[in-house]
C-alpha cells in the first residue's frame, strides 16, 4: 500500500501538471492546513479549480493513475465536472479505488475575495482556508481561530476576523490592537477591546450564526440533488469509467441537476433565516454583533 | 493589511498560539504542528500510517 508521502506526493503533482496547462488551481482545507502548520484529522485532497479549466481536469484526471488503479466519480451525489456546476458552488468527487479521495470545487463556499488571488505554492491562501473552515462542524472552529493566529503572525491584520477563542482574544488585546475598520465587518471586537463581559455571548452567537448559514446552504444542495441522485442510481451508470460516467452524468444534470441552488432563496432571506435560528438561543441584544457576511456569501447568490 | 511585527510582537503571538493549540489540539498535536514543516509532514505520515496498520480507517476509505 502506498504511504501518505507518495499520496500527497500524488495530489501536488495533480496540481502541479493541471497550473502546467495553464489551469489555476490550489489544494484547500485539510491538506493546506497541513501545510500552514494547523494539522486536522484528514488525509484526503480538496482542490479549488477555475471552472473554465474543467475540461482539461477532466482529461487529465482520465489519464492518471494511483498505485495502477484508474479514478472514477465516487457515489451518486457528484455533478459532473463541468463549469456550469462547478460555477454554481458544487463539488466534484472522485476516488482511485480506497486508495485516493479528490474533492473538486470552483467556488468555494465562502470567500471574502476571490481565491485565485491569494495562491501561495500548490496551496489556497491561509484566508481561504480559514474562510472555508466556518462550517456547520463544530470540529473544525479550532482550526479558524488557528489560522487566525497564523495570518497575525505573518502581519495580516485579517486575521482578526477568524478568532473565535475568547480567551485567545482577550490576551492578544491586552497589549496589541487591531485596525477599526475591521470592527463593521466584526462588531464583537468591539466588545473584546473594551473587556465587556458580554463578549463570550457574542462569539457563541457568532459561531452559531456562521454554522447555520453553512447547515442552511447545504440543506438547500442536498434538496437540489435528490433527483439527480434518484437518476443516478437508476441509470446504472456507477460501473462504467469515467469518461462514460461524466456524459452521462452531464445529461441527467441538464435535466435535474439546478446549478445555481442558492438562487431558489434571496440572500436577505438567507440571512433572516439564519439570524432568526441564532434569536432562538441567544440574547436578542447579541444579534447586533453578528459578523456581516455579505462580501463572503454574497457571490453564490449572484 | 500586512503590519510588520516587532520581536517582543512575535514572541507574544508565538506563546498565546502555542497555549491556544495545547487547549485546543492536546499537547501532542501542539508539539506536531509547531514542528518545521518538513518534520510536521513526516510525522503526521508516520501517526497516519500507525493508525492505518492498527485498523483505523477513513470516512472515505470506509466507504468510498
Amino acid at each position: 500500500m502506498a504511504s501518505y508521502a507518495d499520496l500527497e506526493r500524488f495530489y501536488l503533482d495533480l496540481v502541479q501538471s493541471l497550473r502546467g496547462q495553464g489551469v489555476t488551481c490550489a489544494v484547500t482545507s485539510g491538506m493546506a492546513c497541513v501545510a500552514w502548520g494547523v494539522s486536522p484529522s484528514t488525509q484526503d485532497c480538496d482542490i479549488l479549480v477555475q471552472p473554465d479549466g474543467a475540461e482539461r481536469l477532466t482529461e487529465h484526471l482520465v489519464n492518471s493513475r494511483f498505485e495502477g488503479f484508474a479514478p472514477n466519480f465516487r457515489g451518486s451525489l457528484s455533478p459532473p465536472l463541468d463549469s456550469k456546476w462547478l460555477q454554481g458552488g458544487w463539488t466534484c468527487h472522485f476516488h482511485w479505488e480506497d486508495l485516493a479521495f479528490l474533492d473538486v470545487s470552483g467556488v468555494p463556499p465562502r470567500q471574502g475575495q476571490p481565491w485565485q488571488d491569494g495562491i501561495a505554492g500548490a496551496y489556497a491562501s491561509v484566508t481561504t482556508v480559514a474562510e472555508m473552515k466556518w462550517t456547520a462542524r463544530a470540529k473544525d472552529w479550532p482550526l479558524t481561530t488557528a489560522l487566525g493566529l497564523k495570518l497575525l503572525a505573518a502581519g495580516d491584520s485579517n486575521g482578526w476576523m477568524f478568532l473565535a477563542d475568547p480567551d485567545v482574544l482577550t490576551e492578544l488585546l491586552a497589549t496589541e490592537t487591531f485596525p477599526a475598520e475591521l470592527v463593521k465587518r466584526r462588531p464583537l471586537l468591539e466588545l473584546a477591546m473594551n473587556e465587556d463581559v458580554r463578549l463570550a455571548g457574542a462569539l457563541v452567537a457568532e459561531q452559531l450564526y456562521l454554522q447555520q448559514l453553512d447547515r442552511q446552504r447545504i440543506q438547500i444542495y442536498q434538496k437540489a440533488v435528490r433527483p439527480y441522485s434518484a437518476a443516478v442510481k437508476d441509470s446504472g451508470l456507477l460501473n462504467l469509467d469515467l469518461l462514460q460516467q461524466q456524459a452521462i452524468r452531464r445529461e441527467l444534470a441538464e435535466q435535474y441537476l439546478p446549478a445555481r441552488p442558492l438562487h431558489s432563496i434571496s440572500f436577505l432571506e438567507y440571512i433572516d433565516q439564519a439570524r432568526s435560528a441564532v434569536a432562538a438561543v441567544v440574547q436578542p441584544a447579541l444579534l447586533d454583533y453578528l459578523p456581516d457576511v455579505r462580501a463572503i456569501y454574497g457571490n453564490l447568490f449572484d | 493589511m500586512e503590519t510588520c511585527l516587532t520581536e517582543a510582537q512575535r514572541e507574544n503571538l508565538r506563546r498565546v498560539e502555542w497555549e491556544f493549540h495545547v487547549r485546543a489540539f492536546g499537547l501532542e498535536m501542539a508539539r506536531i504542528n509547531f514542528l518545521p514543516e518538513k518534520e510536521r509532514r513526516q510525522a503526521l505520515y508516520e501517526m497516519w500510517e500507525h493508525a492505518r496498520d492498527k485498523g483505523f480507517r477513513s470516512r472515505q476509505e470506509r466507504n468510498p
